[in-house]
């Protein structure tokens, strides 16, 4: 899967360039974005915003990657919407990640 | 190696057989292409030098033959070609020769030709072995999977036909077994206990934690936070899930999580007593409007995020309703009717046509108008609905109190 990285300042924007984030590739998204936080990016954005389809495992691997960062740094999500925005917020995920549709709201939080 | 000499004039099969066999090899002969796949078809050969002008068949079609039969061991053919090598070996190779060799025939030359032929043959042996191998295990695997898949249908309950709520439901797994799972039972105090719910991910290892939650969820095991009774019903579904949640979070070290739909319904009254957890929105047919549409309701998912709350909502049936629980697998799936992703209005519009069926009719019509077979044999992700049916409610009096 393709992850292209830009850095400003200290903040990281992870734009995931793939349109589907299902069972078949969450375990390579979960430790791509793992190996990004371990090398040191802890303010991170992620931008999903080319995402039109995102499944329950997906949303696993997203905690997860949340869990891990939550220890010293911060992350935004990005650009959900459609079907992915109603899977956030079916699941109430929406209030455990900070959400936003606005890239300059969403580098303010840092 | 045993090499078959294929060639029409006796004095080259002589010549060419006196060679192959100073190098070692014991040989059969053949007079033309007809003779040589007999002889192929009888004998343990895997190598072949073959003229290429013969009369019956020549020495090109012999080869075409030879690529379109199913001999159980690959076949190296070397052509003898002429004075006009260069065009024999263009036409050889399209024919499926592996190696040419001119005449006059040198000694030495097929010496190098026979070794080449003999790494090829090896390596084409070690390929078959590896592919035999794995066929059985894969084979293994496959039968071992049929039965896990059978073992795992026959822990979903049959349809309940009770005075005050029916079920009917369809269950497919996306690769033989599935991560979805659902159950219901009867409680003494004219309860009925279900739960729908979708593990996440699919395959071997959430099949496993789903078939560990249908022993899990059992009574006994004190999600329930004591016995059911009348009265605890606005409270288990919620205390359900938060337990539920806190021994996922706390026992078990996975990176799997589920999303449920659990509920109790009071058959005395048929109120539905249910906490949704990351589920999706369950469809409410509402007979005496004739409507159906997905209840607004959400929820966090189990096993996901520690110390989040859970709420029980409460929903009235009429005799006549209906309620169908699913898991998100058919939202992967284009509809066979119209190819639109079967989900968000599509979804609704689909049930929309079926809304008036039975709930046996509905669950027929999922499997056989929704999705084509071949979508069936192929799914993403495993499909479950549960539907129940709703009639006259039908109070136990004498029980009402006890526990279960």
């Amino acid at each position: 899967m393709k992850i292209n990285l830009q850095q400003e300042g200290s903040v990281t924007t992870a734009v995931i360039d793939e349109t589907r984030l299902d069972a078949s590739v969450a375990p390579e998204f979960k430790s791509a974005m793992e190996a990004i936080i371990t090398s040191g990016n802890d303010q991170l954005i992620i931008d999903i915003s080319k995402l039109s389809f995102m499944d329950s495992s997906s949303l696993g691997a997203m905690v997860v990657v949340l869990k891990k960062i939550s220890a010293t740094g911060k992350m935004v999500i990005f650009g959900a919407s459609g079907t992915v925005l109603e899977l956030f917020k079916l699941t109430r995920m929406d209030r455990i990640f900070t959400l936003t549709n606005d890239i300059e709201t969403a580098k303010n939080y840092f | 190696m045993n090499i078959l000499i294929v060639d029409d004039a006796a004095d080259m099969r002589f010549l060419v057989s006196s060679i192959v066999r100073r190098l070692g090899h014991s040989v059969t002969e053949a007079i033309d292409g007809l003779d040589a796949l007999a002889k192929l078809k009888a004998g343990d050969i895997t190598t072949i030098i073959s003229d290429c002008n013969m009369p019956n068949m020549d020495g090109f079609e012999l080869c075409k033959q030879i690529r379109q039969s199913d001999f159980p061991k690959y076949m190296y053919i070397i052509l003898l070609t002429g004075l006009k090598g260069k065009d024999s070996t263009l036409k050889g190779i399209n024919s499926g020769a592996d190696d040419f060799a001119s005449k006059p025939l040198a000694i030495e030359e097929m010496r190098i030709r026979l070794l080449a032929a003999q790494r090829v043959i090896n390596l084409e042996d070690d390929i078959a072995k590896t592919n035999l191998a794995l066929k059985i295990a894969h084979d293994h695997i496959q039968k071992d999977l049929e039965s896990a898949a059978l073992t795992q249908l026959k822990s979903l309950p049959p349809p309940l036909k009770s005075k005050s709520v029916s079920t009917e439901w369809f269950y497919k797994p996306a690769i033989f077994i599935g991560g979805d799972t659902f159950n219901y039972f009867e409680t003494q105090t004219n309860c009925l206990v279900f739960y729908s719910l979708d593990i996440s991910g699919h395959g071997i290892s959430a099949a496993m934690l789903s078939m560990s939650m249908q022993v899990y969820l059992g009574l006994k095991r004190g999600f329930y936070g004591g016995p059911i009774t009348r009265e605890r019903l606005p409270e288990i579904p919620a205390l359900f899930a938060k337990n539920l949640n806190d021994c996922l979070l706390n026992q078990h070290n996975h990176d799997h999580y589920l999303t449920m739909m659990f509920g109790i319904i009071d058959m005395d009254t048929n109120k539905v007593y249910y906490t949704q957890a990351g589920h999706p929105q369950p469809y409410w047919y509402k007979a005496a409007q004739n409507t159906i549409a997905p209840i607004d309701v959400n929820g966090f998912p189990v096993g996901l995020v520690p110390d989040v709350e859970y709420e029980t909502e409460v929903l009235q049936m009429e005799p006549g309703d209906k309620l169908i629980v699913y898991s998100d697998g058919i939202n992967e799936n284009d509809s066979l009717i119209n190819q639109q992703p079967l989900d968000g209005d599509n979804l609704t519009q689909h049930f929309e046509q079926i809304k008036g069926q039975s709930t046996a009719q509905m669950m027929q019509s999922i499997e056989k108008e929704w999705l084509s077979e071949s979508q069936l044999n192929a799914l993403p992700d495993d499909v479950s609905f549960l539907a129940f049916q709703f009639e006259n409610p039908t109070p136990k009096k004498e029980n009402k109190n006890n526990e279960n």
